[in-house]
Parts: structure tokens; sequence; C-alpha cells
């Protein structure tokens, strides 16, 4: 499972929408329960996915998937 | 009991609860009548928090209640109002900010703001973070008086 797929199922589970399709551009203007807390969560549930850890900075300025994905190990 | 890994340094001890409301005067009336708590601070501006916080507490308990309201239409806390968030955060007193902030780090909570100084503890800094579930925790730096004695309510001076 690619890199998408996995944030996908992480995004469905903490916007509880368990049908919901994410594209790289897909972004925080897209979902109304994607906000700020929601986007802790994401982070916190990918680096536990993904075995890594993401620096502050680099979160505080995530607005879309694709900001999420490059900070992921490939 | 010991704490389950020895390594992790302890939070210290529960400093206040904090309440988020849309009108401090309003919800400091409602705790002192509701519930008889008694008011222990002036109302104290953060702007770098954006909010409005006043403490109360309960005849001989050892924590505050902090009644918590945004500053403005562009506070960041104008979202978890709407939301009808009102158990806001917890805050802890730590002995070493920097070491429990990495531990907590470690431990899988996201640090959501790095130690600045605090208004409401002056010669003291606060830090943020939030854990998996979304719940919002806050560090203070242990210190005396355990409030600023330059925002004790009038009737306490």
């Amino acid at each position: 499972m690619d890199n998408l797929l996995r944030l996908q199922e992480i995004f469905r589970d903490i916007l509880d929408e368990p049908t919901l399709t994410i594209s790289e551009e897909f972004s925080m203007a897209d979902h109304e329960d994607w906000d700020s807390v929601a986007t802790v969560q994401i982070v916190l549930a990918a680096e536990n996915a993904f075995n890594t850890r993401l620096p502050s900075d680099a979160v505080g300025s995530i607005r879309k998937v694709k900001d999420i994905l490059e900070q992921l190990p490939a | 009991m010991e704490h389950p890994d020895a390594t992790m340094p302890p939070v210290g001890r529960l400093h206040h609860i904090g309440y988020l409301v849309a009108d401090i005067t309003a919800a400091a009336e409602h705790w002192q009548h509701s519930f008889g708590y008694q008011v222990e601070s002036d109302v104290i501006e953060d702007p770098t928090q954006t909010a409005r916080v006043q403490f109360l507490r309960l005849p001989g308990e050892s924590h505050w209640l902090e009644l918590v309201s945004p500053d403005g239409s562009d506070s960041k806390l104008q979202n978890a109002l709407a939301k009808k968030i009102r158990l806001h955060h917890l805050c802890y007193e730590v002995e070493n900010i920097e070491t429990v902030l990495k531990s907590l780090r470690q431990a899988g909570l996201f640090i959501v703001s790095e130690p600045v100084p605090a208004q409401a503890f002056p010669g003291r800094r606060i830090a943020w973070v939030m854990d998996a579930g979304g719940y919002l925790f806050e560090l203070v730096e242990a210190g005396q008086p355990p409030l600023s004695s330059a925002h004790l309510a009038q009737s306490l001076r």
C-alpha cells in the first residue's frame, strides 16, 4: 500500500468518514472537520503508522495532504 | 505506587483545569454561586495566547479552575468555542519544562507550542502539548507564588 492510501486510512479514521477519498491536493478547505486539532491527530497517527517523527515547524504549515506526504519516509 | 517508567520525569502536580467560556464575568458568577468557588485573580489579558483568563478555586483545594475566553474575534480559541468545547485543557506544574516536553514527545504527544513567558505567571514559562485524542495539556514551570501577586483579586490583596 502506498503512502497516500495509508494516509487515507488515517484521514478516514480521524475525520470519521469511512468512505473518504483523498488526493495530494486534498486540503483543509475541502473538509469542515479538518481543523488544527485534526491536523495534530492526523500527524500523530501518521507518526505512529510510519514510525517517524515530523518536525513541529513543518506541521504548522500543513494545509494539504501533499504537505504531510512530503514529510513521510518514501 | 511507582511510576511505570522510572526514566520518565513526573509532570508534577495538577495546577489548574482550563474551562473555556464566552463571558468570563458571567462564568465566574456562575461558578461562585452554583459551586462555591472563590475568585482568586483579576481577569488577566494574555495577548500571546489571544486569551483572557481568571483563576477560581474551591476553599481548601490545591488546584485552580482557570476560566478562559477569547480576547477577540481573531483569537485562536474561537474555533474551540464555536465547537462548544468547554473542558479545554489540564495544566501540570513541572520542574524542568524542556525535559518533560522531550519526554512527552517521545511518548507520542505533539508539542503544539514551545515554552514562552506566561502573563499569568511572571518569570515562568508555559508550553502546550496535545495527545492523539486531540486533548490539550499545558505545562507551567514550577515556582512561587503559585499565581502572580500582581494578579491577585482585589479581595485577597
